[in-house]
């Protein structure tokens, strides 16, 4: 296993966001996480990468304990988190944004952009133009290009669909599923857009008040009783 | 020699001499999103350092300058780091408002300590820290002491523009300034970073305090408010977190300063100047080079 979280607690000033979560990503897997809004989602995103200390349990990757270094240690070892609300750096152009990205390399792979400029040709197109200026959906395929740019073998991605309209949330998932598969990237896929984010992924987890309450292949969360319920009757 | 060049300098000194004080608000903004109150009070404590130190280094001749400058800047930007550990790093995750008490104590703990040291009457500068006398360009005369600040404000200006530009730290700063998570995940060290931005104001906030106290012959130990309030003024004019900002708030304040001064009156001179500055702000409220903060969500 690549990727393993065990018992992870994580709370803000004495308020549990996560309570004892158990999740794993394999290599080359793209596994979703679906909750609703507070569920902990991004908190468990967040603890990952650094950003907010655990109060308890483990985060292995590749054999390596992580659960309690910064971001700049992390980063390094392969894991890149694009962040809820894309984030991206508005007054600096596409390309200094993707350049942003390889900051942890402290050199630019060059045949890392090219792939990004080949996966999404409107950034090439647009790549001297400034951040701010790009539609939500630009936006959001700069957020993921940034987070390749330091080669990580597991991405986190925290609800790229949010705000789209629903042509360009296609368009994002899709260029998910190929950065996954040609580049041999493992994907833990934060959702709320639940039917979406299991049609893309491999397996899922499903995040209640902190909790895991669900967790399968993709298949079996389809025909569960509480995601056709609680999830997937809304579909938008 | 006419008035109009004459308070043209001693403008452009005076905003210079602001800058580089203003640069140490401006950066620590940028990234803590703090108004370090206890800036002035470190730049005061530069003047005294130097009072100490100048005396001791005298015997190394020439030198003595360069060894001055040298111990001062590298003391001041130790001290600065040390007050980050201690009075704004346990704080970062803390409200503002924490910060911003935190660091009002902070300034009046160095202020007191200066009063407690070198004593509360006011102390005159050592004179031959710095080259004295007139350098002649035609018929304008300007001090060695202007020359030599307005050369320091240029190649400080350009120092830090190449700095932050074009290095791995620099650009670690703007990206932290921009947005202090994201710039995390990129993979910013954001200890060595906020560390590095107060060792840079600290350093140049010191050569600061030495240049003023040069400039006045006299130093007091509470004089890091004013200079510190109108520093803060020319970095918000400036557009706070803009490091050219910082430098050309400074020249506008002190060439509006001086000009009141010179062509209104010097009673009138605070009064004016502020009046100015308030309509610029209304007209700019993210000053001259400031980002507007409702873009940059
Ligand atoms: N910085 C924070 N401070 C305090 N509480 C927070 C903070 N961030 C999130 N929370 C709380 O933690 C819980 C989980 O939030 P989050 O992880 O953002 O959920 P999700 O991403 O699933 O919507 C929520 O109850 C939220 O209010
Ligand atoms: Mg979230």
């Amino acid at each position: 296993m690549m990727f393993r979280i065990n018992s992870l607690h994580v709370s803000y000033g004495g308020i549990m966001a996560l309570d004892g979560v158990d999740c794993a990503v394999n290599e080359g897997e793209i596994v979703c996480l679906i909750g609703g809004n507070g569920a902990g989602k991004s908190t468990l995103l967040r603890a990952v990468s650094g950003l907010v200390k655990p109060a308890g349990g483990t985060i292995y990757f590749n054999n390596l304990n992580i659960t309690n270094l910064p971001p700049y240690k992390i980063v390094p070892t392969g894991i890149s988190h694009s962040p809820e609300g894309r984030k991206v750096f508005a007054a600096l152009t596409v390309e200094e944004n993707l350049i942003m990205g390889a900051y942890a390399l402290s050199h630019i792979d060059y045949d890392v952009l090219r792939f990004i400029y080949d996966l999404f040709p409107r950034l090439k197109e647009r790549r001297k133009q400034t951040a701010g200026t790009l539609s939500g959906g630009e936006q959001q395929m700069l957020a993921i290009g940034r987070s390749l740019m330091s080669k990580p073998k597991l991405l986190l991605l925290d609800e790229p669909s949010l705000g789209l309209a629903p042509l360009v949330s296609k368009e994002v998932f899709s260029h998910i599923k190929r950065i996954n598969e040609t580049q041999k990237i493992s994907i833990l896929l934060v959702e709320q857009n639940a039917a979406a984010a299991l049609k893309l992924s491999h397996r899922g987890y499903v995040l209640e008040v902190g909790k895991v309450v669900l967790s399968g292949s993709s298949e079996e969360l389809f025909d569960s009783p509480l995601l056709k319920e609680s999830y997937l009757g809304k579909k938008r | 020699m006419d008035i109009f060049s004459q308070q043209l300098i001693n403008g452009l000194t005076y905003g210079s001499l602001l800058g580089f004080i203003a640069l140490g608000y401006t950066m620590v903004y940028g990234i803590l999103n703090l108004i370090n109150f206890a800036h002035g009070d470190m730049v005061t404590l530069a003047a005294f350092l130097a009072i100490t130190i100048a005396p001791l280094a005298v015997a190394a001749g020439t030198l003595a300058m360069i060894i001055t400058l040298a111990a001062v800047v590298v003391s001041v930007c130790i001290i600065a780091i040390l007050l980050e550990k201690i009075a704004y790093k346990p704080l970062r995750a803390a409200p503002r408002l924490s910060l911003i008490v935190s660091a009002l104590g902070a300034g009046m703990v160095i202020k007191n300590a200066i009063m407690l040291i070198w004593g509360a009457n006011p102390r005159i500068f050592p004179r031959n820290l710095f080259p004295a006398g007139l350098a002649k360009f035609s018929d304008i005369s300007v001090s060695y002491l202007s020359v030599i600040i307005l050369l320091l404000n240029i190649l400080v200006m350009l120092t830090l523009y190449i700095f932050i530009n074009k290095t791995r730290v620099g650009i670690a700063i703007k990206a932290l300034s921009t947005d202090y998570s994201v710039a995390e995940l990129m993979g910013v060290n954001v200890n060595n970073t906020v560390m590095i931005v107060f060792l840079i104001g600290g350093g140049v906030g010191a050569l600061g305090g030495m240049l003023i106290g040069a400039s006045y012959t006299t130093v007091t130990f509470s004089m890091g408010f004013d200079y510190g309030i109108k520093a803060f003024i020319a970095a918000i004019l400036g557009g706070i977190g803009s490091i050219p900002g910082a430098m050309f708030g400074g020249l506008l304040l002190g060439l509006t300063y001086t000009f009141c001064s010179g062509y209104v009156s010097s009673a009138w001179a605070n009064t004016v100047t502020y009046l100015l500055l308030i309509i610029l702000l209304i007209f700019r409220p993210n000053g001259l080079f400031g980002r507007s903060l409702v873009q940059k969500v």
